[in-house]
């Protein structure tokens, strides 16, 4: 293949290599494409820019760039995490990067020229590829260096995403501003500047991530042999696994777990001020926006570790039963009902937190059901919920918020419905999630067993 | 008889290099966070801010 310096067996690690060089790797690709959920501080400069016939962009039109993004994220993980199998996480991160960096470059131009189509293929399309690819690259790496702890490592990977955002803003916001006070037009340089900046970082990974050597297992580890019959014995191939039924009640639980979470982060700053009318001010809005994302950040990693020790089923009950819970009381401590803004805020965080251990811990749930043979394709083809929620989420938000407004409803009375909509869907996730059996054994690999599970299947 | 080598365990100094390149842009990113954050327990309500004019 070409490069072949990227190839799989040119990455494998020598003797004494030691696996906690390996996040690192995974965390400099997670932290780099998070920055797509700081996109929005492009929001307003774009909005700012004319034309040279004095045309200007509408929220819609540049709402679009980042709905692309996310879409082919979802595309380029469901299409390629078969080749990544075979291909490696090397090969699969330098694309990652080629395409992320290289998606900033043409966006750049694209806004320079004032032309929304090539903002929407740079950072939409090619970017968005750079996303998928990047987002499920290290997966199956992470959980084959830590077998006895496949939610801590990939929690650690995938909270890397949520700090990407917390790196991209601020970035974003600080060369913009740089940039227009030396003259040079802000959006076009700023863009240019992070697509070298985060290509040059994610090679970091490239050169950082190495496979184990076939066979390797961490020192003084013996797998277990009792243990829920949850966790598999054996693998299964991604062309059959999304063909089990497992596969689709996994999906449907990412679905609406993240379809949650986006009712609230979509209208967060809005959706506070509205509840406590006159008592929280924008300024403030935006500090809850900032502790929402502490949240997302930190729960990735605490239920993706916690779920090693309580089991997957268990953190997703956790998921569906407390968050539905809290989903449903979280409109009664507005203002007219208790009053309470620390409430309040206590638990959207709460939610927020298992918002994001959702996204983290799924790969693990995957390995446990599926085996680590193909994991990084299962987990790609599963993220199209993901991008199914990316879509239905806000057309359920603000479907209901606009109908609200067009009818000149108090729009303070629409967050109830919209949180109690969401309450209905983890009641869904809850039943998917009780119906989660092995997997039968028609679907797996013919090879010879890891480990016989002696636990019963809860 | 052979010598063999013995196995070239990766250094400490390294692996906390590889952490630090990438704790230290998370720990910017987080003190940005972290300062918009406490606006939310700083900043006063719109009706203390009428108030205090």
């Amino acid at each position: 293949m070409a490069l072949a310096f990227l190839d799989r067996d040119r990455s494998i690690a020598p003797a004494g290599y030691s696996r906690w060089l390996v996040p690192p790797a995974a965390l400099a690709i997670h932290l780099s494409i998070g920055q797509v959920y700081a996109f929005s501080v492009f929001k307003n400069p774009l909005l700012a820019l004319h034309g040279a016939d004095g045309s200007v962009w509408n929220l819609k039109e540049v709402g679009y760039i980042f709905s692309i993004a996310i879409a082919f994220l979802g595309i380029s993980a469901a299409l390629f995490g078969a080749w990544l199998e075979t291909a490696g996480p090397r090969r699969a991160m330098f694309y990652a990067a080629i395409c992320f960096g290289f998606g900033f470059i043409i966006a750049s131009f694209g806004a320079s020229s004032h032309q929304l189509l090539l903002i929407y293929l740079g950072y939409g399309v090619i970017g968005g590829i750079g996303l998928g690819l990047g987002y499920i690259s290290p997966v199956s790496t992470l959980i084959k260096w830590f077998p006895d702890r496949p939610g801590l490592a990939t929690g650690l990977a995938i909270m890397g995403f949520g700090g990407g955002a917390m790196i991209g803003g601020p970035l974003a916001n600080n060369l913009m501003a740089y940039f227009k006070t030396a003259g040079q037009p802000s959006i076009p340089s700023t863009m240019i500047t992070m697509g070298i900046l985060y290509f040059l970082f994610m090679m970091f990974g490239v050169f950082t991530i190495r496979v184990p050597p076939d066979g390797w297992k961490p020192a003084g580890w013996v797998p277990s042999t009792k243990h829920s019959a949850l966790i598999s014995s054996h693998n299964v191939a991604v062309d059959e696994a999304w063909k089990t039924p497992q596969f689709w009640l996994l999906w449907v639980m990412l679905f609406v777990n993240v379809t949650a979470g986006i009712g609230i982060l979509e209208q967060a700053a809005p959706m506070i001020q509205d509840l406590f009318k006159g008592g929280v001010s924008a300024v403030a809005a935006v500090g809850f926006v900032g502790l929402l994302s502490i949240f997302n950040m930190a729960g990735r990693f605490f239920w993706a570790s916690t779920s090693d020790f309580i089991g997957r089923k268990a953190t997703y009950f956790i998921f569906f039963t407390l968050g539905a819970v809290l989903y449903f009381f979280l409109p009664f401590t507005r203002q007219d009902k208790l009053d309470s803004v620390p409430l309040f805020v206590a638990i959207a965080a709460v939610v927020i937190s298992m918002y994001g251990g959702g996204f983290a811990t799924i790969p693990a749930y995957l390995k446990d059901l599926f085996g680590g043979y193909n994991v990084s394709a299962i987990h790609g083809r599963l993220l199209t919920a993901w991008s199914a929620a990316g879509i239905i989420g806000p057309l359920i938000v603000n479907g209901i918020l606009d109908h609200y407004i067009a009818n000149k409803m108090p729009k303070e009375d629409a967050y109830p419905l919209i949180l109690h909509i969401m309450c209905g869907l983890l009641v869904v996730g809850f039943l998917a999630d009780l119906m989660v059996r092995p997997v039968a054994e028609k679907f797996w690999v013919k090879d010879k067993n890891i480990v016989v599970p002696e636990g019963v299947a809860h | 008889m052979a010598q063999v080598d013995p196995i070239k365990k990766s250094s400490p100094m390294l692996i906390a290099f590889a952490w630090l390149i990438v704790i230290i842009p998370t720990a910017w990113g987080l003190n940005y966070t972290v300062q918009n954050a406490m606006k939310l327990f700083t900043a006063p309500t719109p009706a203390t801010a009428a108030t205090a004019k």
